[in-house]
This record gives C-alpha cells, structure tokens and sequence, in this order.
C-alpha cells in the first residue's frame, strides 16, 4: 500500500516530529513529551495530553504500531514503535519539510 | 487521580476494548510526570496535582481520542483485546449453544425412545415445554455474543439501527412460530382442533416438532444476537463493567437452568420412563397417573430413601432379567410367559398392559387396555411394528372395525 502523501501534512510539525522520534527507538508517550523538549531545547512544550491524540492518529494510520509493556505495581506503559509505512511516510514529509523550508528561506532570504 | 481518570472514561463514548486502550496509557503518563516531579522535589499531592496540570484538560483529551477512535476498528492491541473478547464469548456461547443443544437433543431423543416404549400413540406434550424452555437457552449464548459484537457496532450508528430492524423482523418471526404452536398445542388439548387426532399428532409429534425446530431457532437465536448487539450498542460507553455485569447474571441464569433443566429432563424422561417400567414389571397397575408414580410416598416405598435413579436402574435390571432372560424385550411384561417369538422371524410378540393416563387424549381410555404389540430388531433395540388392542379390552363405547395385519381401526370414540 502506498502511503498517502497527505497523511502527514506538510504544514503539521508536531506528527511529523513524533514519528521521527518513534522511527529512533520504540518509546513510549511521557518519553516522547520529554525528548521534544530536551532536543528543542523546550521549545516544543506541548499540553501533554495533546500529544496522545496525535500518537493514536499516527497509529490510526498504519504509520507506528504499539505493544504493551508490563509493569508489576504500576499501569501498563504502551510503547510505539514505526512501521514500513510510517517510515515511508516519514521520508516523504521530511522531504516536503526540507522542500518546504527551503522555499521558505528562498523567500526570506529574497524579501530581506 | 483516579475519579479524573475515570471522567476521562466516561467521557469517551467509546467500546470498552477501546476505552482500556486509552485509561492505562494515560494513567502510565500520569505516573511518570508524578515520579519525575517528585524526583524534583515536591510533595506527593502537588505532583500529583501538577502532573494532572501538564496533562491538560481532560475533557478536550478525551474529544479529540473518541474522534479518533469512533470510525476505527481501533490499532493491533485493541484488535487483539476485541478479539480475545469475542473468541472467549465465543466459546463460552458455542459451548453453551452446544451443551443446550446436546441436551435438547438427548431430551427429545429419551422421549422419543420413551414414546416408542410406552406412549405409543399420543405425542408428550411435556416435550413442548422441555422444547420452548431449550430454545429459550438457546437464545441466551446469541443475545450474550450480540452484546459483546454490538458495542463494537455503537461506534457506527447506522450499522445499529439496521441490526434493530432486522432483529425486530427476526424477533416476531421466531415469536409467531412459537405463539402456533403453542396455540395448537392448548387447541389440540382442549380437543377443540378440527382435524383427527393423528393429523395434530403428527403435526405436533416429536419428530415433527424436531423438523420444525430450524423455524423456531434460526430466527429467534437470530433475533437475540441482534437484539443483543442493538443492547450492546447502547451500553457501550454508558455503564462502566457494565459487559462484566450482564456476563455474571447470563452464566447465573445459564448455569441455574443447566442444573434445573437437567433436574427436570431427568425427571419427565429417565425416572419416568424407569418408574414406569419398574411399575408395570412390578404389576403395579393402579397407578392413575405415571406422574403419581413419582411422588415420594411411592418412592420411598418402592425404593427406600434416594438416590433413586441407580437404584431403579437396577430393580429395572433385575426384573427385567427375571421377566425376559434373553434381554429382548424392551417392554417389561403384565405377566411373565406373555413374550414370545413369532415363528420363522426374528419378531418378538408380546401382551402389554399399558397404561397411560393421557386425560387430554379422547382415546386415553383405550391405552388403560391389553395390547398386542409386535417387537422388530431394530438396530440394538427394537421397534414397534404392530400393534393391536385386544378384542376384549375395548369398552363398548368404542366402535371399531378389523384393520390391516390383525390391527383394529377406531371407528369412533367417545367424547370427553
């Protein structure tokens, strides 16, 4: 199945971020939350609840899928790990990011 | 932490697969952020309410999940929980649908086998009862696998209205069969049906009842499966456990009406069928009725304190090697020397008192009378091939005539 190129909208960051930290290592929500911050040196700061949303979308999609973790005495941790087709679909909106933030410098660089 | 968690449930109109899908996960996030602030330093319950702050509102959380989740048959894990639920419904209800079924089965076959050994002519009209009460169980493993498949159906509202129209349709088909026969049943009773009592015999006889058996069963176990899923569409989201609940109460009632169902197939066949036997064998004949024969006076004084069931078996056995010493003869005779082989065939000839009290039988009367029965190999047992009233047992009243092989046509009978 071919990935649909608007699964991830160019214009949409966040998924995209997420993926790509999805496509380094299966990790689960809350890690997801803080590796954002740490690596955009906090400038993703996201509601943490609105991160879920965007992590059952990405699975909705066939893009990640999930297993979960067992853990005595504490609630189940769900990791997410990427699929063939979500790493498809990662390598196309990195490439329309890149395009796009060419373009965009392109633009800039010319109005400055 | 956990009422918000459970607004957050609740708030999601969701099948519960889905629902445990999303409750663990965020109550795993909730533990972190809390374990990561108290690393930090705070106190229990201002980590606690600080991890429920970083989390957001829950309300707008739990919106945009049902969004996601409402059209989706939901990700590898919630498939694997949905289908771990409904193969472990599955066979719960197969194997109740097959238990039901079996004992179905070997009610109508012990009273078939006891219609061929005792109530020669009219059909037992018990069996009706045993036969609406099986179905009725049958109808329970369907509306248990409909409400377990219909909350996966809530998520599609369309597919739900559907499944109601069809299981409404379903539903009064089933019904209306069920309503005929019991109307011709109570019809046939009261002696107010039209046609000869052979034509409702046949009609309402085991094995045509056994015939008729798809009619009743496929649109009502239909119409429950969907009736439950329409029941499960609406629970699913509302009652929390709500399945947990309905699953305890369906294998109470399964499990209380296997045991009671069980109680009374033995009681109207086996028991019956062996005091029966064990009565005429003993020349007891005065018993007005065989259910007479079950009361625990007669027990008692037959068979002394229970369990009675072995120990008919074995008077059963014992006089019935003492009556019949080849063990041929499938009935017990009035009087031993009454059994005999016919000449040159592998038939056996017996003289039966057989006594059967059917009050709603206009004929009952001559069934209190000496018959003749002809006994053919039939498999390992026997079948009756003819059967005659003895010329001197039947009451004035009756009017017959010489019919075919020595047997006796009823010309008329009395009315009751």
């Amino acid at each position: 199945m071919s990935p649909n190129p608007n699964i991830i909208p160019p214009d949409s960051h966040i998924p995209m971020l997420v993926l790509s930290l999805i496509n380094q290592e299966p990790t689960y929500g809350y890690h997801i939350i803080k590796e954002l911050e740490a690596r955009s040196h906090n400038h993703f700061r996201l509601k943490e609840g609105s991160l879920y949303p965007v992590l059952h979308q990405l699975e909705k999609d066939g893009l990640v899928t999930t297993r979960w973790h067992l853990q005595r005495g504490k609630p189940n941790r769900r990791y997410y790990s990427i699929t063939a087709r979500g790493r498809k679909a990662l390598a196309r909106a990195r490439g329309q990011f890149e395009a796009h933030v060419k373009a965009t410098r392109l633009v800039m660089d010319f109005s400055t | 932490m956990r009422s918000d968690l459970s607004r957050l449930t609740k708030r999601l109109r969701l099948p519960f697969w889905h629902r445990d899908d999303i409750e663990p996960e965020v109550a795993s996030h909730l533990e972190d952020a809390e374990a990561d602030l108290r690393a930090q330093g705070r106190a229990e319950a201002e980590a606690r309410q600080a991890a429920l702050e970083q989390l957001g509102d829950l309300d707008s959380v739990a919106d945009s999940l049902q969004a996601i989740h409402q059209d989706w048959t939901g990700g590898a894990t919630v498939q694997q929980r949905f289908l771990g639920v409904v193969l472990s419904w599955g066979v719960l209800a197969a194997g109740a649908a097959l238990a039901g079924a079996a004992a179905f089965l070997a009610a109508t076959h012990m009273h078939y086998a006891a219609m061929s050994l005792q109530e020669t002519w009219g059909p037992g009209w018990r069996l009706g009862t045993i036969a609406l009460a099986a179905l009725s169980a049958l109808c329970l493993p369907g509306f248990a696998a409909g409400l377990v498949l219909g909350a996966g159906g809530a998520r599609v509202p369309q597919r739900r209205s559907r499944a109601g129209r069809v299981a409404y349709a379903a539903m009064l088909l089933g019904c209306g069969v069920v309503v005929l026969l019991i109307a011709l049943e109570t019809l046939s009773k009261k002696g107010g049906w039209p046609w000869p009592w052979p034509m409702v015999a046949n009609l309402l006889g085991c094995l045509p009842r056994v015939a008729l058996l798809p009619l009743i069963v496929i649109p009502s176990n239909a119409a429950m499966l969907l009736l439950g899923m329409r029941a499960g569409a609406r629970v699913a989201g509302r009652a929390k456990r709500v399945h947990l609940v309905i699953a305890a109460l369906l294998a109470a009632l399964l499990l209380g009406g296997a045991w009671l169902w069980r109680d009374r197939v033995f009681a109207h066949f086996a028991v019956r069928s062996l005091v029966m036997r064990y009565a005429v064998a003993r020349g007891n004949l005065r018993c007005a009725d065989v259910g007479q024969c079950l009361t625990p006076e007669y027990l008692r004084r037959e068979l002394g304190s229970p369990p009675y069931e072995p120990k008919l078996r074995q008077a059963f056995k014992a006089e019935r090697a003492r009556l019949d010493p080849g063990g041929k003869a499938l009935f017990c005779l009035h009087a031993p020397g009454r059994l005999r082989r016919l000449p040159g065939t592998s038939a056996l000839r017996a003289e039966v008192a057989y006594h059967y009290n059917g009050s709603s039988d206009r004929l009952g009367a001559l069934h209190q009378r000496m018959w003749e029965i002809t006994l053919v190999p039939w498999g390992r047992t026997w079948r009756i091939a003819d059967m005659r009233l003895m010329q001197e047992g039947i009451p004035p009243e009756f009017k017959v005539a010489q019919g075919p092989a020595g047997t006796l046509r009823i010309l008329s009978a009395p009315k009751q």
